[in-house]
């Protein structure tokens, strides 16, 4: 029994601490080909969240331009492409939405599909959505 | 009979691959485990059955068997989850005696089982939170037929299984897959998970042993990992065997998953090298 025990401990610590922080120049931003699919990935994925069935409401009088811009920016500049990211605080900028676990959920499966659509494969996608599952505190029920 | 449940799943799909699941990720449901427990193919997870989260509920049918030389297992069960909070469950098991049965003279001997399943969720979430979803189960397990059982010493018909789950799914990790674990502590008197009675000649305490699963998502949608057993004899007859199996799960949509495993079982009951193939498929609605 203790065995197992040491080993599920271990191997929890391995892969917790083993977090990845790649350097500049194998960024994410990078492996994902850069602003080109940054771009095309931001415009799939609002056009795709304002016309989706349980979300679209949330995305009602929101700017399809100037949001897509700041995802952009926030996407570079979370996977290393060294842009800045002028937006509200994840907190701030969903104050008042009080979006829940569901809508959160719905978002990262209509998220992975416009990653699937724009061509980023299956480990960058984790990648991707490892930077951006901690925000989900800062997110729900504000 | 079997082949019913596989027909009713096969048809609840196809009548339902259009509509709303629950809203939680795929694969976040786990598979369905021996017992009828939302899990891997050996073992419960801490995983609630199916994609529920709040103030929403679903259903998980499920049909499992395994073949070895000697024994020939197959379990069907329904489970109902709910808010990703509570996980209710009932299973059938049966375990035909292909080889011992003509030995002690009842040829179509079978032992047979009913798992009634209840799971809660304590604490944290399987992706979200850095440390791992935690679970609190019970099986009340209780022989069909006792008539075997009691004949290799058996104390009881009935039993009930207590287990502490600990799941968590690694995100990007290792190497950008996603990597999952479980590693549980079930308090039980079983023999041969309960489809032998439960304490005997031995003990008739209660034990704490230890399971655990380990594996990885190389896709969204398929998964491939290992589960462990341990298990302890109370019964004098025969030795019982850790089991251990490989598993591949692939969940083509949020409805269905099928597993297939190779399923090694060590001894039971007096008979060595107990290896087989195992498959599963469950259904969600």
């Amino acid at each position: 029994m203790n065995k197992q025990l040491i080993a599920f401990v271990l191997l929890f610590f391995f892969v917790n601490v083993n977090s990845q922080n790649i350097n500049n120049q194998d960024s994410l931003f990078n492996r994902i080909g850069g602003m080109p699919t940054i771009e095309r990935l931001t415009t799939d994925l609002v056009k795709r969240l304002k016309k989706d069935d349980k979300l679209g409401f949330l995305f009602e009088h929101t700017d399809e331009k100037d949001f897509q811009q700041l995802l952009t920016a926030q996407i570079c500049y979370e996977t290393g492409g060294g842009c800045q990211y002028i937006g509200l605080s994840m907190s701030d900028a969903h104050s008042g939405m009080d979006i829940n676990s569901r809508e959160f959920d719905e978002f990262v499966a209509i998220f992975i599909e416009s990653m699937e659509h724009v061509g980023i494969n299956f480990t960058n996608q984790n990648r991707m959505l490892k930077i951006f599952a901690p925000m989900r505190k800062d997110i729900l029920n504000k | 009979m079997n082949n019913t449940v596989v027909f009713i799943i096969i048809f609840l799909i196809s009548q339902n691959t259009m509509a709303q699941t629950g809203s939680r990720l795929i694969g976040t449901s786990g598979v369905t485990q021996i017992e009828g427990s939302s899990g891997s193919g050996l073992l419960p997870w801490a995983t609630i059955s199916g994609y529920a989260d709040a103030a929403q509920s679903d259903f998980t049918l499920s049909y499992s068997s395994l073949d070895t030389k000697d024994y020939r297992f197959s379990m069907k069960s329904l489970s109902w989850g709910w808010n990703n909070r509570l996980e209710l469950s009932v299973a059938k098991q049966q375990l035909d005696l292909q080889t011992l049965g003509p030995v002690i003279g009842i040829p179509d001997a079978q032992l047979k089982q009913t798992v009634i399943g209840a799971k809660l969720r304590l604490f944290g979430h399987l992706i979200y939170s850095k440390y791992p979803q935690v679970s609190l189960g019970l099986q009340y397990k209780s022989n069909n037929e006792f008539l075997v059982p009691s004949m290799v010493g058996a104390a009881k018909k009935q039993g009930v299984d207590v287990y502490l789950s600990a799941t968590k799914l690694f995100l990007s990790k290792p190497f950008g897959f996603n990597g999952f674990a479980t590693f549980n502590l079930r308090a039980t008197k079983a023999n041969e998970i309960g489809l032998l009675g439960f304490g005997g000649d031995i003990n008739n305490d209660y034990r704490i042993l230890v399971e655990n699963s380990f594996g990885v998502f190389v896709k969204k949608n398929v998964a491939l990992g290992f589960d462990f057993r341990q298990k302890k004899s109370n019964l004098g007859f025969a030795k019982e065997s850790h089991w251990r199996d490989v598993f591949v799960s692939w969940l083509p949509n949020k409805h269905l998953s099928l597993t297939l495993a190779y399923v090694d079982l060590g001894g039971v009951a007096t008979l060595k090298n107990q290896q087989g193939l195992y498959l599963s498929i469950s259904g969600v609605f």
